[in-house]
């Protein structure tokens, strides 16, 4: 196990996958929490923007479509982080590990 | 009668209780029980305890996983909230639902790959010290008490109404049921007890919320422009008002309710129960598809209760012109408004159901900090037998049962929304920081994550009390210390901030070889090489 371990770390293709997916997680995360925020500061500190009426015969505002945006967009970031996951991340880290257990079985030494 | 709950309000003991909602929820309790005995045969180790033998499939874990976030204070907290200042409480909805993406990205397939049975051990990972799981069990024990407390009473009171049944003896209802199911079915009945009562709860939610829409011809626009000319305040319900009285604690609760989602324990342990990464990640795929949907049904009927309750003298005290049983019964209300009197019995069983569902969940993760965290792994130093672990599992439920119900009595009279929002708090400064840094900062070391978590659970706390809900209205105090009522904006940075300076401060050796096993942990973490597997069956 430690050798695995050890051959996995020393894989380029593992250091590749794992800044990858660190980059593709941070971006959605920080667009939820963008997202979040400013939903967020113009409720505390313009609260008269989510006032204004979609048209004038509506008494839907603003401030509704603002809020169903932040739950839409939790569903579509959440969707595209399980399909990129299940489609590249997912078989990526299975073929690391493919490669380093053939490789520190036929090695011991795991080099 | 036509009204039930308006004699059992008034607290007449003549049998007015409601028939329906006792029947149905007998009902609930025996399919439960009955799934307990089943759970109880297949509860043999620990892992089967605290994991539900990590064989619980993704669907069914999202649908726990809801459950555990759809509580009463979601239900009925939620829908009385947008009763009373309309676009207002659509905030707490936003927030509820806002978090869920950030466990998705950043911690739910890293922590199922590093931990065991709590989020505890996956901190441990990499600073496997005593004080650290102490002090990590401490959030888990703190929130996940503050939050039992809140849940108790909220059933004593909701069951008090619906029912009409004492508040003590509905707190030592819940109580002795909660206990059967955790301490003989462990995880498994949980997990069961949860996913049923999240279905009742979704279809009871949307039955009504057709209910309502049916009378409006499904037009959104009728929905809310109804809602505007029945509420005094009239459109501006449809714009954030005075809920918050400055931007500051507006900004930390959204904060709280973020962060805290990502904290809080018994959700977290949720993530050990199943087999592997990927089910992890489908977990939160179909919580927050549920919970959204959820949120969703919350919206019409929080906006269809001001429409068919708010205009309806039958539902108001005479005396004093509130809403009979207080806002948190408007959901309740607008089901016997809107769908009739056995569809009111329906919900009130659902809503004591979800309660009794919630609480199990809590106590469990309780449980957990007290037996795996602190007697195993610090006072045993992992060595108790399994059989030992599973039987002090038990004796911990049992204790923490009876303190809940002790404290769920001693707290009646006090403001359980306070409870929960202090519960997140401590989640977004303890639990979050500690779990978040050790997972995703080399440079955490165990002397800044006791020091800073420590400082960040004691600043929680104080600035709680020192603020107006506690300081003026609890303690009767004429001005607060602490102006803000929600403190998690700042209580999470100072947590974090003193976490970073005194682990970059740190050059003990401790602190070199948690620096030096970082790169164990990303191997783990991307593989799942090393974390533990599913018992076979």
């Amino acid at each position: 196990m430690e050798a695995l371990r050890r051959h996995i770390d020393a894989d380029p293709a593992f250091q590749a996958l794992q800044k990858r997916r660190s980059r593709f997680s941070w971006t959605l995360a920080l667009v939820m929490l963008g997202t979040f925020y400013a939903f967020l500061f113009v409720v505390a500190f313009k609260p008269e923007l989510f006032a204004i009426p979609l048209h004038e015969n509506s008494v839907i505002t603003w401030g509704i479509v603002g809020a169903l945006t932040v739950m839409a967009m939790a569903q579509l970031l959440t969707a595209i982080y399980v399909i990129r996951s299940n489609r590249e991340f997912d078989p990526a880290a299975k073929s690391i590990i493919g490669h380093a257990t053939a490789a520190t079985s036929t090695a011991p030494n795991g080099q | 009668m036509a009204f039930p709950m308006v004699a059992a309000a008034s607290g007449t003991p003549d049998g007015s209780v409601n028939k329906v909602a006792i029947a149905m929820f007998l009902v609930f309790v025996c399919i439960t029980l009955g799934i307990t005995y089943w759970a109880a045969q297949r509860t043999r180790t620990s892992q089967d305890f605290y994991a539900a033998g990590r064989r619980v499939t993704g669907l069914q874990n999202g649908l726990a996983i809801a459950g555990d976030f759809m509580s009463a204070a979601s239900l009925l907290g939620v829908t009385g909230l947008i009763f009373i200042g309309g676009f207002d409480g659509l905030i707490f909805a936003v927030a509820g639902i806002a978090g869920w993406p950030i466990v998705m990205f950043l911690l739910a397939e890293r922590l199922r790959n590093l931990g065991k049975y709590t989020f505890t051990d996956a901190v441990a990972m990499r600073l496997d010290t005593a004080s650290v799981r102490v002090l990590s069990a401490c959030g888990t024990l703190i929130a996940v008490v503050l939050y039992l407390i809140a849940q108790m009473v909220g059933a004593g009171k909701l069951v008090e109404v619906l029912f009409g049944i004492p508040y003590t003896w509905a707190v030592m209802t819940v109580g002795v049921l909660m206990i059967i199911y955790v301490t003989f079915g462990g995880m498994i009945a949980t997990t069961w007890v949860q996913i049923i009562k999240a279905m009742l709860l979704l279809f009871g939610g949307t039955v009504l919320s057709i209910m309502v829409m049916v009378h409006l011809d499904f037009s959104v626009e009728a929905l809310f422009r109804e809602a505007t000319l029945v509420h005094e305040q009239g459109t501006a319900i449809m714009q954030p008002g005075g809920l918050f009285s400055d931007p500051i604690s507006a900004i930390s609760l959204g904060t709280a309710l973020v962060f805290g989602t990502a904290g809080l324990p018994h959700i977290l342990m949720r993530f050990f129960t199943v087999p592997d990464a990927p089910s992890a990640r489908r977990s939160v795929l179909f919580a927050t598809g549920f919970i959204g949907y959820f949120y969703i049904l919350i919206f019409v009927l929080g906006f269809g209760a001001i429409v068919f309750v708010a205009g309806n003298p039958n539902y108001f005290d005479s005396a004093t012109g509130k809403l009979i049983g207080g806002s948190n019964m408007a959901a309740i209300h607008l089901a016997q408004a809107a769908a009739g009197d056995l569809f009111l019995g329906f919900l009130s069983a659902v809503a004591f159901a979800t309660i009794l569902a919630v609480v199990a969940g809590l106590t469990l993760s309780g449980a957990s900090a007290i037996s795996h965290d602190i007697y195993v792994n610090v006072m045993r130093d992992g060595t108790a037998s399994d059989a030992d672990i599973v039987r002090l599992s038990r004796i911990a439920t049992l204790v923490l049962g009876v303190l809940a119900v002790a404290l769920g009595i001693a707290f009646e009279q006090q403001n359980v929304a306070y409870m929960v929002a202090l519960a997140f708090t401590i989640a977004s400064s303890v639990n979050f920081p500690l779990l978040f840094l050790s997972m995703y900062w080399r440079g955490l070391t165990p002397r800044g994550a006791v020091i800073g978590g420590g400082i960040g659970l004691v600043t929680a706390v104080t600035l709680m009390v020192l603020g107006p809900t506690v300081w003026v209205q609890t303690l009767g105090f004429e001005r607060a210390i602490f102006p803000y009522s929600y403190p998690a904006l700042f209580s999470m940075t100072v947590s974090i901030v003193t976490i970073v300076v005194v682990s970059l401060l740190d050059n003990s050796a401790a602190a070199g070889r948690a620096r030096a096993s970082f790169d164990n942990l990303l191997v783990r973490a991307h593989t799942g090489i090393g974390a533990e597997e599913a018992t076979e069956h």
